[in-house]
């Protein structure tokens, strides 16, 4: 593992050499208002970043991704396993929960104005909704398999229910809710921008939206490069958590 | 033939079979299985019959392997046994006690392992004593005890995915025999491991339960095994299993390698191989 890293970095720069290089010479030909090149778009980058705006944008956007996230991840994580506990439930509520989770959750704008208006409360609303079927699902289906795996175990040592609970089921599925707050944070993060560009402007949302409406090709480009970076390194801290709680697990819930 | 197979391998002396009713406390058998029936219903199908009568006492520290082929019902034996599965008529006693949930009596050696990826190998031979409420000083000694009784001394602190599986089984081993069990169960404990660290550890695990005076109740298919480590072996016919015979494993002791090269050996194993016979015909035809 050790030995193929280094290689495996060095493609990748050549990689991202090659693609900026491509887009700076293709950028320099044609029309800079329909693409600007690479080396504009970055002194756009930097323009953001020095007069604040980005920086603010920033931590407005993280505040509504952290606080949506967080609540969807704790009802999800309950609600995933109290599901996950009984086939009953989990049969009553697979399909709605397959559906909800299926659906683009920025499909619930409208409604979501609707009934909680466009202010910050109703962002977290669409934050939450967009997050918390991921958190549901991998809960549910790490109890489960937690449950079949070891519920023999479990009872031929004698073992309680809440001793089971706590000793066997919850340590087991911990990865597992894990790998479901990562899926879950990836939605969070387009129901927030989402959020920020529809309903009440804030936030990296609105910084997008108002270079769109000026036709900022540059400053649209910007902000892009800005949510790939801030959703890569997020995507990458959540996997590197999950590997140190579950050093043991190399297969992952989503792929 | 090298010898003739004949009955002699049957159980033999009527005196080792005692009469529950006749005989006194000390001969009593510490498991006592009888007219036992067992059928499943599932999705696919209905009522299918896994055990038919089955009968069998199990004496004090013996060690007794459930011989079949697969599907005859064996891991269903071991676990009404273990408490974990009804059944739906007939009785099933430890020491004169009906058998209706797990018995603290009992320990559990999985096929695979069912150890705890997310504990360290203390952690798991503990599992049983936490249930048990052992307090925290002794559980951590007792835990010791058992891995070093393992040969696992070294890896006290190391988690399950760092060893190999021959060496995971050993943990499955510390960890039932940590809680003292007078009943150990082992279903096919060898089942996932490869041709040499499986003959390795028979051996090895035979001189660890030599230590023990556990009564051991081991499931295999494999005859070679189940005469290597067995004092007796109860043969089942094919589902719905039934058992068709109990032989005595008059082999020398302590067993190594060397046991497979005795006349006798040879000989008994013919002789399960016929027992055996009839039921792969059968299987044939069908
Ligand atoms: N939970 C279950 N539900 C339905 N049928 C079952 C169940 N468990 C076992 N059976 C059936 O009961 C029969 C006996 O199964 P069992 O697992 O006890 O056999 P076995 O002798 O242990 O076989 P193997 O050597 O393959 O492990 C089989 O026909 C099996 O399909
Ligand atoms: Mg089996």
């Amino acid at each position: 593992m050790k030995r193929r890293s280094l290689p495996d970095l060095v493609w990748a720069v050549l990689g991202i050499v090659l693609i900026v290089a491509v887009w700076q010479f293709y950028g320099q030909l044609t029309n800079p208002f329909l693409f600007p090149s690479f080396t504009r778009v970055l002194g756009q980058l930097w323009e953001y970043i020095a007069s604040g705006i980005l920086g603010r944008a920033f931590v407005e956007t993280m505040g509504l991704l952290v606080v949506g996230l967080a609540i969807g991840s704790v009802v999800g994580i309950v609600v995933g396993i109290v599901i996950g506990s009984n086939a009953n439930l989990s049969a009553t509520f697979a399909p709605f929960i397959q559906v909800a989770y299926s659906t683009p959750r920025i499909a619930l704008i409208p409604l979501v104005m609707l009934w909680f208006g466009v202010g910050f409360n109703a962002q977290v609303v669409l934050v939450f909704l967009s997050c918390v079927f991921e958190v549901v699902t991998a809960t549910e289906a790490g109890v489960q398999l937690v449950t079949k795996q070891y519920r023999e175990v479990a009872r031929s040592f004698r073992l309680s229910r809440l001793q089971t609970f706590i000793k066997v089921i919850l340590p087991g599925s911990v990865s597992y809710i894990f790998s479901g707050i990562r899926l879950g944070m990836g939605s969070a993060f387009v129901g927030a921008l989402g959020a920020q560009m529809f309903m009440q402007a804030s936030g990296l949302g609105s910084v997008v939206k108002h270079a769109m409406q000026s036709f900022r090709t540059d400053q649209v480009m910007a902000c892009v490069i800005t949510l790939a970076i801030t959703a890569a390194v997020l995507t990458a801290g959540m996997r590197r958590a999950e590997q140190r709680i579950a050093p043991w697990r190399n297969d992952s819930f989503d792929d | 033939m090298a010898a003739d197979p004949g009955v002699s391998f049957v159980t033999r002396a009527p005196e080792k079979q005692p009469d529950l009713a006749a005989a006194p406390h000390t001969a009593r058998p510490k498991v006592w299985i009888e007219g036992v029936m067992k059928s499943y219903s599932s999705k696919a199908v209905d009522n299918l019959l896994a055990l038919r009568d089955v009968n069998l006492q199990v004496r004090p520290g013996e060690f007794i392997s459930l011989l079949g082929p697969s599907g005859c019902g064996k891991t269903t034996l071991l676990k009404i046994i273990a408490g974990l599965v009804p059944f739906d008529s007939g009785r099933v006693d430890i020491d004169r006690d009906p058998v209706t949930e797990p018995s603290s009596k009992v320990a559990m050696v999985f096929q695979n392992f069912g150890l705890f990826p997310w504990r360290t190998v203390r952690g798991n031979v503990e599992f049983g004593l936490e249930a048990a409420g052992v307090p925290g000083k002794l559980r951590r000694e007792t835990a010791e005890e058992y891995i070093n009784l393992v040969g696992l001394g070294r890896f006290s602190n190391s988690h399950p995915s760092q060893l190999s599986g021959g060496m995971q089984q050993r943990v499955g081993l510390a960890r039932a025999l940590a809680v003292r069990p007078e009943i150990l169960l082992m279903d096919e404990p060898f089942g996932a491991l490869d041709a040499h660290t499986r003959e390795l550890l028979q051996f090895e695990m035979l001189s660890i339960l030599q230590k023990t005076q556990a009564t051991i109740i081991l499931v295999t298919h494999s005859v070679d095994e189940a005469l290597v480590l067995s004092d007796r072996i109860a043969v089942f016919s094919p589902s719905p299993g039934h058992i068709m015979e109990v032989l005595d494993v008059d082999l020398p002791h302590p067993r190594d390698a060397a046991v497979k090269s005795l006349p006798r050996y040879a000989a008994m194993r013919q002789h399960i191989w016929d027992a055996l016979r009839p039921v792969a015909k059968k299987d044939d035809a069908s």
